[in-house]
């Protein structure tokens, strides 16, 4: 988890990357719920996942850093 | 139909490790995620008959949101190039949950009450909570009058609910 004290970025080797679609944070261990009940109940009212998109980011980098495609 | 549009702070993480790996081509590549998400918008209005997104950002992901609409309206390449009405043509309403605007009225009802214990609890008052201020915001929108005191609008909204948490945790002090 932890970054390069450098570059601020990935260290020499390894990537953590978020996941991706709505399985990234509906719950956040086993029986403790994030968005899943939220995502239950708009999935009830006609919500689906081409209405429904779970924008998972990497929130241990600076915020500017999420787009920087080349460091 | 409205679009939903989650912003989530919490992720679960892939960790792969790739000893061999060059450096320079593969551990520094990073996931563009604020043109992921200009891009996504885009497709998801245009694939839903032009109706706007709402967004549900939370935590720290209601500051990243913040982030996003300047870099998306900012001139590329350090912006998206969206132009200066990219926001109002592609948001319809932005719902922040539990977002870190220099502190909050809900945090003395949370400390108060320790209702993350009890999920039954938690989960009743959020479910409420998410759906009297998805209903109020999105009414509010349609009407001119108040249009443009969103904000005002959301943290009286806010202090209401924190009044009734209270209500609801602590029937004798309140």
């Amino acid at each position: 988890m932890s970054l390069d004290n450098e570059t601020g970025m990935d260290p020499p080797g390894i990537r953590v990357r978020p996941v991706s679609g709505l399985v990234a944070a509906d719950y956040f261990a086993a029986g403790y719920f994030v968005w899943a009940v939220l995502i239950a109940n708009l999935a009830r009212i006609g919500y689906e996942e081409k209405t429904m998109y779970m924008a998972a980011y990497d929130w241990r980098i600076s915020f500017q850093n999420t787009e920087v495609s080349l460091f | 139909m409205i679009i939903d549009f989650a912003l989530s702070f919490y992720f679960r993480t892939l960790l792969n490790v790739f000893p061999f790996a060059n450096n320079n081509l593969i551990d520094q590549v990073r996931d563009q995620t604020l043109s992921r998400i200009k891009s996504n918008i885009e497709l998801m209005v245009s694939t839903n008959g032009g109706n706007k997104a709402v967004i549900i950002p939370h935590s720290m992901g209601v500051l990243y949101f913040l982030h996003f609409m300047k870099w998306v309206e900012a001139p590329a390449p350090m912006g998206g190039g969206g132009g200066p009405d990219w926001c109002s043509k592609y948001i319809k309403a932005i719902v922040n949950i539990g977002g870190p605007f220099l502190g909050v009225p809900k945090a003395i009802a949370g400390l108060f009450s320790a209702e993350a214990r009890d999920i039954a609890v938690a989960r009743y008052i959020f479910f409420m909570a998410m759906l009297v201020i998805m209903a109020m915001l999105v009414t509010r929108l349609h009407d001119d009058l108040y249009g443009c005191s969103l904000v005002h609008q959301y943290f009286t909204l806010a202090r209401m609910i924190m009044l009734v948490t209270m209500n609801y945790m602590f029937p004798s002090i309140v």
